[in-house]
């Protein structure tokens, strides 16, 4: 079988030279969970596989039983005490009764996207040689278990930033990218890996590289931006102003700042252009991937055009999508606390950042870059005049861009793409180096009393979806049962251990339910085994004690018994 | 003639999303607005009785100004410290743990981006009483 890297979170259009080179003229099989470049990837002769089918849907009935049993257990009142001590700050009231409502659906949430994750990476691993994995994001709920299941089966990962994160003064916060959860991260540059150490982070895991999404935009600099204006129909004569507006992420103490602030700085922004002199420059608002989603779009407009009449600016223009044609065709790009201010620089253009944290902490560019920073929305307003005209502003920030690149992204030379791919490839041939570990099975079937080949042949048919082995009870018939139980336990590699009865009835998907009710148990050793002839199977988790704490009565079936108390408590006795 | 604008009385959020608690000028009720982009225009119609309303971006910054707590950075970061160390603690719970495990691989992690917004409001109030 062909090796193959699987690709997911890069399907922005300029992102294809990363995947030619990935590839390596074939020697690797892409495997990509999104399906935008596969297409254009295939055009230029690299093996493609588009794989988006291998995530299960959030209402399939695993991952939907997993969700609501994970709401469901977290509302049992044996467990208020513990979080009530989780949720106090210091020596004041919890929080978590005011919290408790909310935990369900949250953690639904949470628990669904990240047993997609976690399932697609296993249906990948059962059905690929899946060597590496290079990802655009690995925060969320999804990529992570997505990793880790990758991880844990010995598959190296790399994370490619989309962009250039800021500092967060040393706290770990979910959202910031202040963790490095991939093996590997390809960093912009050297101010990221400082952002990383400052976060005590293992630095050893950063790689320099560079963004290659990036890697076009030095080029698109080559014309003027009254040239690129006149090529796109646009008057080349009026000086063209690029907002890209920014989103609001709740996974920071900042995140209301932000809320109050994006108003103000575009009411800022359009009361700098009522400001300019000279012919009256040109407005092109860029919305931020993050704003548009759930259809956002059209009424976005309209909430910036009310701001435009309220300051007596009309003649705007609203685009989504690829921001770097109108970067070209700029002369100055306001950007809200993002890389695009980066992305203007290597464009050749000025770059104007809001921070909207007026701090040093949450502050990305200092104010010995080329970025010219503007702490609020009257200094923006102030400052887009001389950064469009002031030729002692445009040529500190010619001479700044240089120095400022090398820092944040390492270089201009359009090379990102193979760093990256020649670091993933490093890490790939490293991991091959090691024999790869094959993820464990999700169950072991433990066959007593019957044929494991026909029981092996019958879950292939009757449980497709749960990932297990199915081994024999060895030992001599002489030998008590407790003793080849306890054998074949050590041997079962499952998180879960079925012993299985073959000539007991089982009722059509048996096995999927046992597991998908065994997945969410709480405090639980065992269950499903039950007194009496013919119960058929017992059930038990691994990391909990098996075989010691059980108890086997081979004349009455498979007794399941634990001395956990939850396990008291749903009646199992030893 | 202008009709009276619904209150913004309190705001929410996900990781994604911010949201807006409106309080109706017609009859009172309360109700939950769900903003995919805090700059967008919104019209929000009371479920209580179908009072519909215009939310702008002026008025929702407005609000933010008003409601939202505005914190230097050492407060910022002592709420996000208490955040990351509740996060920490909960996931620290066998039975969350145990939850939050999935044929061997922890979801805990992916967990943590969620909870951040739904643990925020709390410890702003909290900070808020130590001050």
């Amino acid at each position: 079988m062909k090796p193959a890297i699987v690709v997911c979170g890069l399907a922005h259009a300029a992102y294809l030279p990363l995947l030619v080179r990935l590839a390596d003229g074939g020697r690797w099989r892409l495997l990509l969970l999104e399906a935008a470049l596969a297409e254009a990837a295939a055009a230029t002769g690299v093996d493609v596989r588009v794989v988006a089918d291998a995530v299960p849907p959030e209402d399939g009935a695993r991952v939907l039983d997993a969700a609501l049993r994970a709401a469901e257990l977290l509302r049992r009142p044996d467990l208020d005490a513990a979080f009530t001590d989780a949720f106090r700050p210091g020596a004041g009231a919890s929080a978590w009764p005011a919290l408790r409502a909310r935990f369900p659906a949250f953690l639904a949430r949470a628990v669904t996207r990240g047993v997609q994750g976690a399932e697609t990476a296993r249906a990948l691993l059962a059905a690929h040689d899946v060597r590496l994995v290079v990802c655009g994001f690995d925060v969320l709920p999804f990529q992570r278990a997505f990793l880790g299941t990758m991880h844990a089966a010995g598959v190296p990962s790399l994370h490619v930033p989309h962009g250039v994160f800021g500092p967060t003064g040393g706290v770990v916060v979910p959202g910031s990218c202040s963790e490095i959860f991939a093996t590997r991260v390809a960093a912009p540059g050297e101010y990221s890996r400082r952002v990383y150490a400052e976060n005590g982070q293992p630095v050893e895991r950063v790689v320099v590289t560079g963004v290659p999404r990036w890697d076009a935009l030095p080029t698109l600099g080559a014309q003027s931006p009254g040239a690129v204006r006149r090529a796109m129909g646009l008057d080349p004569n009026r000086p063209l102003v690029l907002f890209a507006t920014s989103w609001v992420e709740w996974a920071t103490a900042d995140a209301p700042n932000v809320v109050a602030s994006l108003a103000p700085v575009f009411a800022g922004c359009l009361r700098g252009l009522r400001r300019s002199g000279g012919p009256r420059p040109q407005l092109v608002v860029k919305f931020h991937p993050s704003e548009i989603v759930d259809d956002a779009w059209p009424p976005l407009a309209d909430g910036y055009r009310t701001l435009c009449a309220a300051a007596g600016v009309d003649d705007v223009l609203f685009r989504v999508g690829d921001a770097a044609p109108w970067l070209a065709a700029a002369d100055v790009v306001v950007s809200i606390n993002s890389s695009l201010a980066l992305e203007a620089l290597l464009v050749g253009r000025v770059p104007v950042n809001v921070p909207v944290h007026p701090s040093a902490v949450h502050a990305v560019y200092g104010p010995e870059t080329a970025i010219l920073g503007a702490a609020t929305p009257e200094d923006l307003a102030a400052l887009l005049e001389p950064a469009l005209r002031d030729p002692a502003v445009r040529r500190t920030v010619a001479e700044r861009r240089a120095a400022t690149i090398a820092h944040y992204v390492h270089a201009d030379d359009g090379r990102a793409s193979a760093r990256v791919a020649a670091a993933a490839h490093a890490l790939a041939a490293s991991a091959r180096a090691h024999p790869l570990v094959p993820v464990p099975p999700l169950v072991s079937v433990v066959v007593a009393g019957g044929a494991p080949d026909d029981v092996a042949a019958a879950l292939a048919a009757d449980a497709p979806a749960v990932s297990h082995e199915v081994l024999a009870l060895e030992g001599a018939p002489d030998e008590p049962f407790a003793t080849r139980a306890g054998r074949a336990v050590a041997h079962a590699r499952g998180r879960f251990v079925v012993f299985l009865d073959p000539r007991a009835p089982r009722p059509p998907g048996w096995l999927a339910a046992l597991v998908a009710d065994a997945q969410g148990r709480v405090g639980t050793v065992a269950l499903g085994g039950r007194a009496g002839a013919g119960a058929g199977w017992a059930v038990g988790r691994r990391a909990e004690g098996l075989p010691g704490t059980l108890a086997w009565a081979e004349d009455a079936g498979f007794v399941v018994a634990a001395s956990g108390p939850a396990a008291a408590a749903r009646g199992c006795a030893a | 003639m202008a009709r009276d604008a619904a209150e913004i009385v309190a705001f929410d959020a996900d990781y994604r999303h911010t949201a807006v608690v409106l309080a109706c000028p017609r009859c009172g009720a309360r109700h939950t607005e769900r903003l995919p982009a805090v700059m967008m225009v919104s019209k929000p119609v009371c479920p209580a009785c179908g009072y519909a309303d215009r939310l702008e971006p002026a008025a929702i910054a407005a609000a933010a100004a008003r409601l939202l707590p505005c914190l230097d950075v050492a407060r910022m970061q002592g709420v996000n410290r208490l955040v990351a160390a509740w996060i920490a603690r909960w996931l620290a719970v066998p039975a969350v743990r145990e939850v939050l495990a999935w044929g061997g691989v922890e979801l805990a992690t992916g967990a943590a981006l969620d909870l951040f917004p739904l643990l925020l409001p709390a410890a702003f109030a909290a900070r808020r009483e130590d001050a």
